[in-house]
């Protein structure tokens, strides 16, 4: 199986999109459309990667974000948003997340950032003994 | 909350929502080019899926172009939503969001606009609404004389200061649009306790330096 793949995002036809496209390249992903959702499925689902919308209704992604590390320190997440949420430098203001990628999306930019992010999961995983 | 920080909110939500139009369609040609792809010449004839491939490229130049819109927009919005408005704002930013809000209208007056490369931000201690508007005072003084000149803006430094370089490289009106512009010094219309110069950079070809800084007497 590729990787798996939990996509957080309030725009429905954005994610189901972004995820068909992924299942037709072999990753499988799990998609929910709001904050709460992202962490009750984060668990169960135990996945690879996690990408969350930034700004979700009821809980966004930020908030995600910062629960998920308590929980699974090792666990990459990705931020996407439709702000310019990069500073000048290029860096992700949220330091907890591996990387923050500004909609619309370049593909193969998400692609590549997705592999690099799961390989960091992996690395930080055997050092730490994560599950 | 002033007119320009609402203005600022509500362009900034507005961008925000653009974005997400714009990765839907990316996505959705994206995804059409994969199925497109995996069907081969199976499913349509070869001239359609040529035809195809090239609309959906076209599709994705297209979104690519407004994401780059949508920046400058939220940068303008960021700019309009400061409390003081002043920066430090990074000038080469200024210049490259200048040439896309203000590119439509450079069609409309044959101007063509661009900016110019710079390695790294050009920080200064200005409002960026107010470099904003002293571009599109320089812009209107080249429409004034019936545009049709390229002009080059590009962020960077004169005797320690920093600035705008204004270049207009080539067009039928390219003398006509440097004497606007020598005659023009003083640019009006930005907010007291600010001045903005336009000088001649002679030395350096064709060019100006737009300098901004704050003055003492207010309304200056």
């Amino acid at each position: 199986m590729g990787l798996r793949i939990l996509l957080a995002d309030d725009e429905k036809e954005f994610v189901d999109t972004l995820a068909e496209r992924l299942s037709l390249r072999g990753y499988a992903p799990y998609v929910v459309y709001d904050g709460i959702s992202a962490l009750q499925a984060a668990t169960p689902e135990m996945p690879d990667v996690v990408v969350l919308d930034l700004f979700m209704p009821g809980l966004p992604g930020d908030e995600v974000l910062r629960r998920l590390k308590v929980l699974y320190p090792d666990l990459p997440v990705i931020l996407l948003t439709g702000h310019e949420a990069v500073d000048d430098n290029g860096t992700c203001p949220v330091s907890q997340a591996f990387a923050c990628l500004t909609k619309p999306l370049s593909f193969n930019v998400f692609l590549e950032t997705l592999q690099a992010a799961a390989r960091e999961g992996k690395e930080c995983a055997e050092e730490g003994g994560r599950p | 909350m002033n007119e320009s920080q609402c203005m600022a909110r509500l362009l900034a939500s507005a961008v925000h929502d653009m974005r997400n139009v714009l990765a839907v369609i990316r996505e959705s040609a994206g995804l059409a080019q994969d199925l497109a792809s995996l069907a081969g010449g199976k499913a349509m004839p070869a001239q359609g899926a040529e035809r195809l491939s090239t609309a959906l490229g076209e599709v994705q130049r297209s979104v690519i172009q407004g994401a780059a819109l949508s920046e400058a927009m939220d940068y303008m919005a960021q700019a309009g939503g400061m409390e003081s408005g002043v920066g430090p704002c990074d000038l080469a930013r200024v210049s490259r969001s200048f040439c896309l809000l203000a590119a439509r209208q450079a069609r409309a007056a044959q101007i063509h606009l661009s900016s110019g490369a710079t390695e790294e931000p050009v920080w200064a201690n200005v409002p960026p609404l107010a470099v904003l508007r002293s571009l599109l005072e320089v812009f209107d003084l080249c429409a004034s004389v019936g545009g049709q000149v390229d002009l080059r803006l590009t962020a960077g430094r004169r005797q320690k200061e920093e600035g705008i370089i204004i270049e207009a490289t080539e067009g039928a009106n390219r003398e006509m649009a440097l004497a606007a512009m020598t005659g023009s010094p003083m640019l009006n219309g930005i907010r007291p306790g600010w001045r903005a110069v336009l000088m001649p950079w002679r030395d350096a070809g064709p060019r100006f330096f737009l300098s901004i800084s704050a003055c003492d007497t207010e309304g200056e």
